[in-house]
């Protein structure tokens, strides 16, 4: 496996198991495991999140780790992340900057109207506007990271060559 | 292998031909940092931390105004460092500026926190669609936090967590930057051939 392979995958593990902690704070409650589990979950998920239980999804009777918006952002930034080799997106070329405009827009036309008590959110509108936001923003962030990390790494080696050389 | 390690990061961070990042990233993490602080301003963060992507792609954006013409191009790697360092920054910066705010003014952040979770558990009990027993274990648990957050310990976890999170926003918001504001390459013309 080559470079942009593994780091995609340990990514991919690692938003995955972030999006495993958003479920993981409730569950941990309704499973009766020790309060201290999903206090330190929600503790942790409090420095990203308003976590306005109203403004929040329910697994049972618990909230999630974070909001309606967030919870949208970051699952389909993890279905987008898992579709992005198929669709050709771990190549270097990002897409065009309309796109993460146009995908962005509603989001903030959402919290804007909200904020100045035009039109009140819904829960629907804030999970659609969070997917939407989501779902594109993996491919803007990820093919530089990939490439980011293979220019440190053969960095890394020059380095290290020119130090053991000299 | 350790010497090695230390002597790679200390030449990214003062590489010969390209700007200084520790400069941009003292400016942004500051900026980020007094948002994380400052009452009102904070709420940005609600929303999957903005306010530290923004500083992120304010970050990249900055950055790329010191290159000049004779210098390498700004690369992604460029943004990920970079936003990495403002992120580190951003956490030190938000709990001085935290805790200055305290020391001048009390606990002006605790007390806009618990306005709006007060009126918007007032909205829930009136709504009827919680049940009483979970209101009141919200409360607890509010008011546990917002008691914890101002000891010794809390702040320190507040900056074990900050540690953590904001290096990871800022370089997302960085890379963010970096697709929007990446030079473009330059196109290779053929010189035209000396006439015989």
């Amino acid at each position: 496996m080559d470079t942009s392979r593994r780091v995609y995958v340990f990514s991919l593990i690692a938003v995955a198991l972030w999006c495993g902690l958003i479920l993981v704070a409730p569950a941990s409650k309704l499973a009766g495991f020790p309060s201290q589990v999903s206090s330190i979950l929600y503790t942790a998920f409090s420095h990203v999140c308003h976590q306005f239980p109203d403004r929040t999804l329910f697994l049972g009777s618990e909230p999630l780790g974070v909001c309606a918006r967030c919870t949208g952002i970051y699952f389909s930034f993890l279905a987008s992340m898992i579709l992005l080799p198929f669709l050709g997106g771990l190549r270097e070329k990002v897409p065009p900057r309309a796109i993460l405009l146009i995908a962005l827009s509603p989001m903030a036309i959402d919290v804007f109207l909200s904020i100045s008590g035009i039109h009140f959110s819904t829960m629907g509108t804030r999970l659609l506007t969070g997917i939407l936001a989501g779902g594109v923003l993996p491919f803007f962030v990820l093919p530089p990271f990939l490439d980011a990390i293979r220019q440190l790494m053969v960095h890394r080696g020059d380095s290290l060559n020119a130090k053991q050389t000299g | 292998m350790r010497f090695g390690n230390s002597w790679f990061i200390a030449e990214i961070l003062s590489m010969p031909n390209k700007p200084d990042k520790i400069r941009v990233s003292l400016i942004c993490g500051a900026i980020i940092g007094a948002v994380w602080a400052i009452p009102g301003l904070n709420l940005i963060n609600c929303c999957c931390c903005a306010g530290v992507i923004l500083g992120g792609v304010l970050a990249v954006y900055l950055y790329k105004q010191e290159f000049t013409e004779e210098m390498q191009p700004m690369e992604s790697s460029d943004a990920v460092i970079l936003g990495i360092m403002t992120g580190g920054v951003a956490a030190f910066a938000a709990m001085i500026f935290n805790l200055l705010l305290l020391a001048l003014f009390g606990d002006v952040a605790g007390e806009m926190v618990r306005s709006i979770m007060a009126s918007l558990i007032e909205r829930m009990e009136e709504s009827g669609s919680f049940p009483p027993e979970a209101i009141d274990q919200m409360k607890s648990e509010f008011e546990r936090s917002m008691s914890q957050s101002r000891t010794v310990t809390g702040i320190l976890t507040d900056l074990f967590l900050n540690l953590i999170i904001n290096p990871l926003f800022a370089m997302g918001g960085a890379l963010i930057g970096y697709s929007i504001f990446k030079p473009k390459k330059k196109i290779d013309t053929p010189q035209p051939q000396a006439r015989q």
